[in-house]
């Protein structure tokens, strides 16, 4: 077998399934195999795996895309129009394709070791991807002025400015300054203390069949909240749970609207919020901390078990510094929570609110007004 | 098993030969870890360890470097770290002092270029790695670099690149042997692309219960092998538990097996459980939420 279009399979093959794999990874990935070739299956498999899969919640495609990159490299068959072909099947995109046979063909002769691109059932195409609409860039603008204020609500790490403050720390320059007055005698000392200003969000989106009217909403928040912040996770879920930070990380509405729609295939399924909240503090539970808020958004409507749910909130509520709870239903007059998710998560909630509050600057002050009281000892950061 | 002094020469290097010498340094480690090693080492490719924290990741650069048996420098990285932690920095006490002494002469060139030399250099671990003129190359850890700004995450890309540091008064320092580079990362914030890009990757995770038995009876001689068991059994329960915060990892199991031997302890039962678990359980919160008694029963249940 030709270890180099062995590597160009693999890379195109995990392409495909849309991991960023690139020509340093591909020429990285050769250099390995000519130091393990010799080695058994076991290291060249490790070799690709630590060349080119570089997220560790990808790695379970690793066995299904060796195999199937060591069938192509090794059929040896005609590169010219069956290469077209599946070109052709690539180009199809969200569509799969399976190689099939062709030696059931009457014509065995002519076709012998010949493959064709043929449809297939394949359990990808039971998942469900949805065309969305175009997002409206006047209410990003208006949603942008309430995430502003959201940044400051929210804020739980000290920023760089400070301000006047009677518990803080002296202010050597401003009590000198305030001594010029008196000839340079000490009446006063000033003191300050820095701004609350930083904030880090991990906000998880409801795509389930229950949230189906706001969809609309929904992508622009996502959009609103990826920009809230320097740091920022997002996650969508319903019956699983799938991160796509690095779908949002662009600033072209069109494209984002693109991506969602094209890559994520959780749209209008079931809700088992607990499970999926589980899943998150089991494999990215370490990328937050106390001083992370946790902002999830969801009717509540729920079909997994209350106590898996309870379980999984009491974790997170303990990682993360502050946890708010974004129900589009609450926006709606005399609302009260009323679904078993809902009344399960709020003890664990610090803030309960509608989903206008993201891009109505009246909704926000009613639910935000004095909901979130300041951590006793702000987080301090080391410049 | 007896440590051999002979460090392993890069001719010699073979993935069994790094897994056996990993183990005579008490370091037990898969054929996947050691491939993804010997890879880097050939490769001259830095290696990204990525994972839980206490399972492994700084104790494979240091014994690395012992098997090499070549010199260790060691960048710990934090919020806030800049090039003057990273790199060099001029020794200005030292300077002034200097200056000082030759207050009488004239000639100020002079002066300055005297000044400006690798004398009065505080060299980094950067610059270290890179002027490093050892027989072997030396292992550089970069640890924790998801604790680091983006940066410096940034900045490392050009380092890692080109092995080289540019010192305005002194010119460019290019390295003789190129480092071999491991970055250690807790995950608590996800490491750009192009750095992953620049990098081997590997990914620890907390070891399957027969690994940990084996990292036990290796690491703390004399140990109960049936408190061994019931060590391990507690461990991967407090790690299977969603609302336990800080989950302990292989460093913590090591140390409650040592608090065991001290305290001449047989096995577990009540007293000692609760008397220890603070070697396991790091936060006040998940003591807390802990009952003793019903963990005592499932590790009964388990036998």
């Amino acid at each position: 077998m030709d270890a180099y279009r062995f590597v160009v399979e693999v890379a195109n093959l995990l392409r495909e399934r849309q991991l960023k794999v690139g020509v340093s990874e591909s020429l990285d990935a050769c250099q390995a195999l000519c130091y393990v070739g010799s080695y058994g299956l076991p290291e060249i498999k490790t070799a690709i795996k630590v060349t080119m899969l570089k997220d560790p919640s990808k790695f379970y495609l690793l066995d299904e895309v060796f195999q199937q990159a060591i069938a192509e490299a090794s059929s040896g068959r005609d590169e010219g129009e069956e290469g077209d072909q599946r070109g052709e099947g690539r180009d199809r995109g969200a569509q799969s394709y399976s190689t099939v046979s062709a030696a059931k063909d009457q014509n065995r002769d002519q076709q012998h070791d010949r493959t064709v691109d043929a449809f297939m059932y394949s359990p990808m195409e039971t998942l469900h991807k949805r065309s969305l609409r175009p997002i409206d860039p006047l209410r990003v603008r208006t949603g942008r002025r309430v995430m502003r204020r959201m940044k400051r609500r929210l804020a739980l790490l000290e920023g760089r400015r400070y301000r006047r403050s009677t518990k803080g720390e002296l202010d050597f320059p401003k009590t000198m300054r305030s001594a010029l007055g008196t000839a340079a005698e000490l009446m006063e000392l000033k003191k300050s203390s820095r701004i609350l200003a930083r904030l880090r969000v991990v906000a998880f989106f409801d795509i389930s069949g229950s949230m189906d009217t706001y969809t609309e909403w929904i992508v622009r928040a996502m959009y609103l909240i990826k920009r809230l912040s320097r740091r920022v996770e997002v996650f969508a879920f319903s019956t699983r749970l799938l991160r796509i930070t690095d779908l949002l990380e662009t600033t072209n509405l069109d494209e984002i609207r693109k991506r969602l729609s094209e890559r994520i295939d959780l749209w209008g399924s079931g809700t088992r919020i607990g499970s999926c909240l589980r899943t998150f503090l089991e494999r990215y539970g370490t990328l937050v901390d106390r001083s992370w808020v946790a902002i999830i958004i969801s009717d509540g409507w729920d079909t997994g078990e209350p106590e898996v749910l309870r379980e999984s909130l009491e974790g997170l509520k303990v990682r993360v510094g502050k946890l708010v709870w974004l129900n589009p239903h609450a926006d709606k007059p005399n609302f009260k929570p009323m679904t078993v998710g809902m009344l399960t998560a709020l003890p664990y909630v610090d803030v309960f609110a509608g989903a206008s509050t993201l891009e109505d600057m009246s909704s926000f002050i009613r639910f935000f007004g004095k909901s979130i009281k300041p951590l006793k000892s702000p987080i301090k950061p080391v410049f | 098993m007896a440590a051999s002094n002979r460090p392993l020469s890069l001719q010699d290097l073979t993935i069994e030969s790094l897994i056996k010498a990993l183990e005579e340094r008490l370091y037990v480690a898969d054929r996947e870890l050691a491939t993804a090693l010997f890879l880097a080492i050939q490769m001259r490719k830095p290696l990204l360890i990525e994972g839980e924290p206490g399972c492994g990741k700084t104790e494979v650069a240091k014994v690395l470097a012992e098997i090499l048996g070549t010199t260790l420098i060691r960048l710990q990285c934090y919020e806030g770290l800049d090039a003057s932690d990273a790199i060099y920095e001029w020794d200005y006490p030292r300077q002034l002092l200097y200056i000082k002494m030759l207050e009488t002469r004239k000639d100020v060139h002079e002066i300055e270029s005297e000044i400006f030399s690798e004398r009065f250099l505080l060299k980094r671990p950067l610059l270290k790695a890179v002027m490093y003129d050892g027989p072997m190359p030396p292992v550089l850890l970069i640890d924790e670099i998801d604790r680091a700004d983006e940066e410096f995450e940034g900045f490392l890309l050009e380092f890692l690149a080109e092995y080289q540091v540019t010192i305005p008064e002194i010119g460019t320092v290019r390295t003789k042997t190129e480092p071999i580079v491991i970055l250690t990362s807790n995950r608590t914030r996800e490491i750009g692309d192009g750095l992953k890009r620049r990098c081997l990757y590997y990914y620890v995770t907390y070891p399957p219960r027969d690994k940990e038995l084996r990292i036990l009876k290796l690491k703390v001689k004399g140990l109960n092998e049936t408190l061994a068991e019931q060590l391990v059994n507690v461990v991967n329960m407090l790690r299977s538990r969603p609302d336990i915060m800080k989950k302990p990892g292989i460093s913590e199991t090591l140390d409650w097996a040592n608090a065991m031997m001290r305290v001449g302890a047989k096995e577990l039962n009540k007293d000692v459980l609760r008397s220890t678990l603070i070697c396991v359980i790091k936060s006040q919160d998940d003591l807390m939420r802990l009952d003793v008694d019903s963990l005592l029963s499932t590790l009964s249940r388990m036998g």
